[in-house]
């Protein structure tokens, strides 16, 4: 499977707080989902790979090409660069174009940046977003704002779209239609969808895989069937956790007051080893309150 | 290049269709009150391009949008060098526009000299005195010079660290640059190494006016062109 996009040793530093050592890749053909908190680094890591920020260390590659190398930076060709945009299309987190300009211009800007441009796509696009051409963009909704983004990214043809936050703020019809959208625009086999976003039930849906990035560190990377199909919680009494730890069992463990929920990363082999203990599925952020709160099961070993 | 300079027109074409009608109204104003076409032609050619030098620096930030051109096909030198090259040619089609202008307040000037007092004044003292459209021409000129090199003083600056910043530290670097000029320029008089005399009598005619003015017209572009360097290394560091 060909990798989209290849990320190594990101780092960069804001005051006392820094993205370390990110490294990342997304594989053509599947939905990568970046996740985490407010100010965990997502955006920070799209913007190093963009080109908007200048990090302190690490390399980067786009469709092979690459975009970004502190430590060399020679082997960084400008022109490729951009022509590697050209096959890259961005949806922030708010519509960046300006409010006084219409769709329809907004469309011209992409003919005249993009020499790939379609606009028999964009059109068609915008008639089925049900986007007026002649609609200032002040006077669309957050949600029709985000699709004249989605427009204006899928219209000179991408092999990889980049989606940061683009579905918060969105009701769940919408949100479902974009990732429908995107979906199909991987389903080809040779595109590719960075997909970062605190909405963990959109990844749930549609990502393939699932990066965890928390404090500027990535925490996991797993594809999503090992966290939703695979991965399992336990339910059981807290003086049951001693036992757990005894024969051996590697799980993250969060505790209530008056039992334990513990992370396992296969249910099918709890389930054969510990049929007594129910285990259910879980989803992404479960997943992520065990992997960033949950304390190691072999602390229990020995408590009573 | 061609991209940035066609985006920066299209953001900013409500804004500039505006302003010409303010230019309109304020050409047609401050020339009736001044009764000379010279002022207002002068004010409408550096209202348009002040206003395009700023309104565009603004709507860089508005939205994302700076940042978010930066993941188009452009390279950041393309964007410096764009910029650059629509400001030129908005400052030249306000120079354009401003004279357009002036001939429409001298032909209304004209057709309402019976009535108005001011207009009358205007028509007279313009037609009797020979070479008025070269004065017409140099003051449009020497407005759209100051814009340029306004320009070439902010936008560096602009490109480095935005208009917001920037509105805070140009007026400080403008004072103390017109202070050490001012300061120097008084020594190099005292001293006699420059004479103003020969300048003076270079304002002596419209035709040596309009020479003049295409001098500092010239010295504007050198000063676009050396600014266009500053701000291509400045911008190459910015981060969004």
């Amino acid at each position: 499977m060909d990798t989209i996009i290849k990320i190594e040793g990101l780092v960069k530093t804001y005051g006392s707080w820094r993205i370390d050592a990110i490294d990342l890749e997304v594989e053509a053909g599947c939905i990568t989902g970046l996740v985490g908190k407010n100010g965990a680094g997502k955006t920070t890591t799209i913007k190093g790979l963009l080109g908007l920020i200048n990090p302190d260390a690490g390399r980067a590659s786009i469709l092979g090409v690459p975009v970004l190398d502190v430590e060399n930076p020679g082997k960084v060709d400008s022109s490729q660069v951009r022509s590697v945009k050209q096959r890259v299309g961005f949806v922030p987190d708010t519509c960046p174009f300006l409010g006084d300009v219409t769709v329809k211009q907004v469309g011209n800007t992409g003919r005249f940046a993009y020499p790939n441009w379609n606009q028999r796509r964009f059109e068609e696009l915008l008639a089925g977003f049900g986007l007026g051409i002649d609609k200032q963009v002040k006077g669309l909704s957050r949600g029709m704002g985000m699709k004249l983004s989605l427009a204006f990214a899928l219209a000179h043809d991408p092999d990889l779209l980049i989606l940061d936050e683009a579905t918060a703020g969105l009701d769940p019809e919408a949100r479902q239609e974009v990732l429908d959208m995107l979906t199909d625009f991987v389903s080809t086999g040779s595109r590719g969808v960075l997909l970062s976003s605190h909405i963990t039930s959109d990844l749930d849906k549609a990502a393939d895989r699932v990066v965890c990035i928390d404090g500027g560190r990535i925490v996991f990377d797993l594809p999503k069937e090992d966290i939703c199909d695979m991965a399992g919680v336990v339910r059981c009494r807290r003086s049951e956790l001693a036992l757990l730890a005894a024969k051996g069992v590697q799980a993250k463990v969060l505790t209530r007051e008056f039992g334990a929920d513990v992370l396992v990363k296969d249910r099918f082999a709890f389930h054969r080893d510990f049929g007594e203990m129910p285990v259910d599925r879980t989803d992404i952020e479960t997943y992520m309150s065990f992997v960033m709160k949950g304390a190691d099961l072999s602390e229990f070993e020995g408590e009573a | 290049m061609k991209a940035m300079i066609l985006s920066d027109l299209f953001n900013m074409r409500q804004a500039l269709v505006q302003m010409a009608w303010v230019c309109v109204v304020i050409s047609f104003v401050v020339s009736f009150v001044s009764q000379s076409p010279i002022a207002g032609t002068a004010a409408a050619a550096a209202m348009a391009s002040m206003s395009f030098i700023f309104g565009v620096a603004a709507y860089d930030e508005a939205g994302g949008w700076g940042a978010f051109r930066m993941t188009m096909p452009l390279s950041r030198n393309q964007v410096v060098a764009g910029r650059y090259a629509s400001t030129l040619v908005v400052c030249m089609l306000s120079f354009c526009f401003a004279l357009v202008v002036s001939a429409l307040v001298l032909a209304v000037a004209q057709l309402c000299s019976g009535m108005i007092d001011a207009a009358a004044v205007m028509v007279q003292e313009f037609f009797s005195t020979s070479g008025m459209w070269l004065a017409l021409v140099a003051s449009a000129l020497l407005a759209v010079s100051v814009m340029l090199f306004a320009s070439a003083f902010a936008t560096p600056m602009i490109m480095r660290y935005g208009l917001t910043t920037t509105t805070r530290i140009a007026p400080a670097l403008f004072v103390v640059v017109v202070a050490v000029i001012m300061v120097v320029g008084g020594e190099l008089i005292d001293s006699g190494t420059l004479e103003i005399a020969p300048l003076v009598e270079l304002l002596a005619s419209p035709a040596s006016v309009l020479g003049l003015t295409m001098g500092v017209f010239a010295l504007a572009l050198v000063c676009m062109g050396i600014s266009a360097l500053v701000a291509r290394r400045f911008y190459a560091t910015r981060e969004f």
